[in-house]
């Protein structure tokens, strides 16, 4: 098993190493030139952009550019901001707490409300209450983010005075203050997800309740709640650990839109700041933890399958 | 329609230069300022440096008056007042000027704010390696030089009148030597100036917070504690938050929301008539807009009153030049006269005039912004009127400004705000050496008249200038002229002492919040 993960591990190097090509070359092809970005509209001016083109190393062949970054973000140096010319590093790092806990929340919030539901669905299929839930799924995969969460502000926020409309407390100044501000965002961004996980719940639940191995043991007398959580509910792990971790993109892509409105300072807003500013320095850093952090939750799935199925090993 | 009857009455009375406060008056007005508290901004946009000479955006240049003192100050009327600079004198022939500064002055850092730190702030804009836009703009500085520790001599190699107002903000901003010294590339991040507030903590896209600077130069100021600025790039969650009583202040109040939040007694309004204005940007040196009777044509079409009802809900006047009544005498109420009315009887002569009697289409480039999208449809239906078909199409905003750079376009509606004086405005966009002119704009006439008006002090030879200018550039018609909109914003009743400056900036080191 570690040998595996080990490779694994391994392997992630290349795919980094072509995302960043990617990113670099996707940047350099989209339009609009980041110096222009640079110089307020009325300074336009082509001596000031030149030497500016000079300072950030702009004027170098794309390779010499390329180069230059990979060599130095393999030393873990991985530049400043075009923009800010802050330091990347810990302009990302501070935010990825925010982000961390946004989707934790969101990810840990779906899966509690979605397992039962699914469960319900699948064991009560065609029946009012399963009618009902697929529904919901079917709703929650229908609303768009920037909708759902300018509607709960407005509700809960200026209506109901419930609950701050947009901002973030850090855990630091208390828990209290800092999930008052995570529910709105959570609620946001979890649904679409619990979507998801609901209708896998419930697919995968109905395969296992058919299969051999529960018909015998209900054969063989076994009472109808220990039947549901040791037969049917282990076997239809697999493929829920399957769809939790394959849905992190999702929910990371989700983040980008929830932060923005909710005013989160998270990776997500940093990452379409990054995009609309041509500021590649930043976008490559958070791309590359994105990155790591799919990565990461696939592995997390690869050892909950040797977990959940003790037939899996890995050689 | 009672808004536009209500701004009709206001220009009727010439009051639309004037500062229209909201209907209800403030408890506190009258009384005295009361010292402590908090004030909760919310800004639209975000911030990534801090270190004037590199800034580029609005919301940026708003916390700088904050953490920041400029050497010149603007009034409510639009013109320089005296800032760390406490006097000026200028040499006749305008190639020398000398700065008496305010005495005594300290940075954040304790480091005194005297003449070697200003003339070490303007050479900074002035090397090439710090790679500021200011550079071009102080160039015709020849000399900084530091008389005494309260005299700064400049030395010009040709005369620039416009070069006092350049003071008032960017290149104005003064930045403790040391702190650059100290932080070299990183300074942005850690700003340190002479202005009312400090920075206490920056948690990036989160908020910025400033503390009160016990030893600010203005004796007796700031009221305030402290200020809190949060970036909130959504207008309805930062409204939200204004209506919620998360934020004490906004930077402005979207136009469809204006009438609600003036009509609220929980808030009052600053509004600032004709702070920004919309217009459609015509290539003249591409077909069809090289046709001087085809851009006349569309200017005839477009009905501006119309716009300033339907897409401004009343708040905005209509243009007929590019001249906004902020720059007060140099606007001229003529070009209402020569200037281009709704008139499609004239847009369909100047159609038969141009070669094309049956219309022509192009492509009207617009920013991917619900306003701009409102705004060019609106025109399109008016354009279709005449027979002139406009095919939108919408671009997110770098692309767009990539577009407008590379002067690959037809027709584009851009936007512009005041800069402290006009030449900021005529210079760039009418002058052919101007660095905004995607229009690729070339009067000779115009061209030479700009290069006079930079040379010559404000005053009436300089008003009549301008007003022969924009008369040709309204006959060329290389902008559709189209509205001078109120820029608002939006308070709580509790806050006081926020001056009212038509660069639609807010500065608070004489605000005040009543407990």
């Amino acid at each position: 098993m570690l040998r595996f993960l080990v490779q694994r591990l391994i392997l992630t190097v290349p795919m980094l190493v072509l995302l960043s090509i990617g990113i670099f070359l996707m940047l350099h092809l989209a339009p609009g030139d980041v110096v222009t970005l640079l110089l307020p509209e009325d300074l336009q001016n082509p001596q000031v952009a030149r030497d500016l083109r000079h300072q950030l190393g702009l004027d170098q062949p794309l390779y010499v550019q390329y180069w230059r970054w990979v060599t130095h973000a393999a030393r873990g140096d991985l530049g400043y901001s075009y923009r800010s010319r802050a330091y990347v590093w810990p302009e990302v790092a501070a935010r990825i707490p925010v982000t961390f806990e946004l989707t934790a929340l969101a990810m840990a919030g779906a899966v509690a409300a979605a397992f039962p539901l699914g469960v319900i669905g699948a064991l009560r299929r065609n029946t009012a209450a399963d009618a009902l839930i697929s529904g919901f799924a079917a709703l929650g995969l229908a609303m768009p983010a920037f909708w759902l969460g300018v509607l709960l502000i407005l509700l809960f926020a200026v209506n109901l005075h419930w609950l701050p409309p947009s901002g973030y407390a850090p855990p630091g100044q208390g828990i209290g203050a800092n999930l008052r501000r995570m529910i709105l965002p959570t609620i946001t961004l979890g649904i679409p997800y619990a979507a998801v996980v609901v209708r896998f719940v419930r697919l995968s639940v109905l395969d296992v309740v058919a299969a051999d191995h529960v018909r015998t043991a209900r054969a063989k007398g076994v009472g109808r709640w220990r039947v549901i959580v040791w037969h049917v509910l282990r076997g239809a792990l697999i493929p829920i650990i399957t769809v939790v971790a394959l849905e992190t993109g999702r929910l990371l892509g989700g983040a980008v839109v929830t932060e923005t409105i909710f005013s989160l300072p998270g990776v997500g807003r940093l990452a379409v700041d990054s995009v609309l500013s041509r500021d590649l320095p930043i976008l490559q850093a958070v791309t590359l933890f994105m990155a790591l952090a799919l990565i990461a939750a696939n592995f997390a799935a690869d050892v909950l399958y040797a977990w959940a199925d003790p037939r899996v090993k890995y050689q | 329609m009672p808004l536009l009857t209500r701004r009709r009455l206001l220009g009727a009375a010439g009051a639309a230069l004037a500062l229209a406060r909201s209907e209800h008056p403030a408890r506190g007005a009258g009384a005295a300022p009361a010292n402590g508290g908090t004030l909760r901004v919310g800004i639209t946009g975000g911030w990534s440096t801090l270190d004037p000479p590199h800034y580029t955006n609005v919301s940026e240049r708003q916390i700088f008056y904050s953490i920041y003192s400029p050497l010149f100050s603007l009034t409510p009327q639009f013109t320089i007042g005296p800032g760390l600079v406490q006097s000026w004198t200028v040499s006749p022939d305008g190639l020398r000027l000398r700065f008496q500064l305010q005495p005594g002055v300290r940075f954040h850092d304790g480091t005194p704010c005297d003449a070697a730190a200003v003339r070490s702030n303007i050479e900074r804009i002035l090397d090439p390696a710090t790679g500021s836009a200011f550079r071009t703009i102080l160039s015709p500085i020849r000399e900084v030089r530091a008389a005494n520790p309260v005299t700064v001599d400049l030395a010009l190699s040709q005369p620039f009148t416009p070069l006092l107002s350049w003071f008032t903000e960017g290149p104005g901003f003064m930045s403790s030597p040391d702190a650059v010294r100290k932080w070299g590339a990183q300074y942005g991040q850690h700003p340190v100036g002479t202005g009312p507030f400090t920075m206490a903590e920056w948690v990036k896209d989160d908020h910025i917070t400033l503390r009160r600077f016990p030893a600010f130069w203005q004796r007796g100021l700031p009221h305030l504690d402290g200020v809190v600025y949060r970036p909130l790039n959504d207008e309805t969650v930062k409204m939200a938050d204004l209506r919620a009583g998360s934020l004490d202040i906004v930077d402005t109040v979207p136009a469809q929301q204006q009438r609600a939040i003036s009509n609220d007694p929980r808030f009052q309004t600053l509004v600032l008539p004709g702070t920004r204005w919309p217009m459609i940007r015509l290539n003249t040196a591409a077909p069809p807009f090289n046709n001087k009777a085809l851009r006349q044509a569309v200017s005839y079409a477009v009905d501006r009153v119309q716009i300033v009802t339907a897409i401004y809900f009343g708040q905005a006047q209509p243009a007929y030049g590019p001249i906004s009544p902020v720059y007060r005498e140099y606007y001229d109420p003529a070009a209402s006269r020569y200037g281009y009315g709704h008139d499609p009887q004239k847009a369909r002569a100047k159609l038969a005039e141009g070669g094309q009697p049956n219309g022509f289409s192009f492509t009207l480039e617009i920013f991917t912004s619900p306003e701009q999208t409102r705004l060019a449809e609106l025109i399109k239906a008016h354009l279709a009127e005449v027979g002139i078909t406009a095919n939108i199409q919408a671009y997110e905003l770098t692309t767009l400004q990539d577009r407008i750079t590379g002067k690959r376009y037809q027709a584009v509606i851009g936007s512009w705000t005041p800069r402290p004086d006009i030449d900021g405005t005529m210079y760039n966009h009418f002058s052919s050496r101007g660095n905004v002119n995607s229009m690729s704009y070339r009067n000779a006439t115009v061209d030479d008249l700009l290069e006079r008006t930079r040379t010559i002090p404000n005053g009436a030879e300089r008003i009549r200038l301008y007003r022969q200018i924009q008369r040709l550039v309204v006959e060329d018609a290389p902008w559709v002229f189209l509205i001078f909109e109120n820029l608002m914003i939006g308070m709580s009743k509790d806050v006081h002492g926020l001056p009212a400056i038509p660069d639609a900036i807010m500065r608070f080191q004489s605000t005040w919040i009543e407990a």
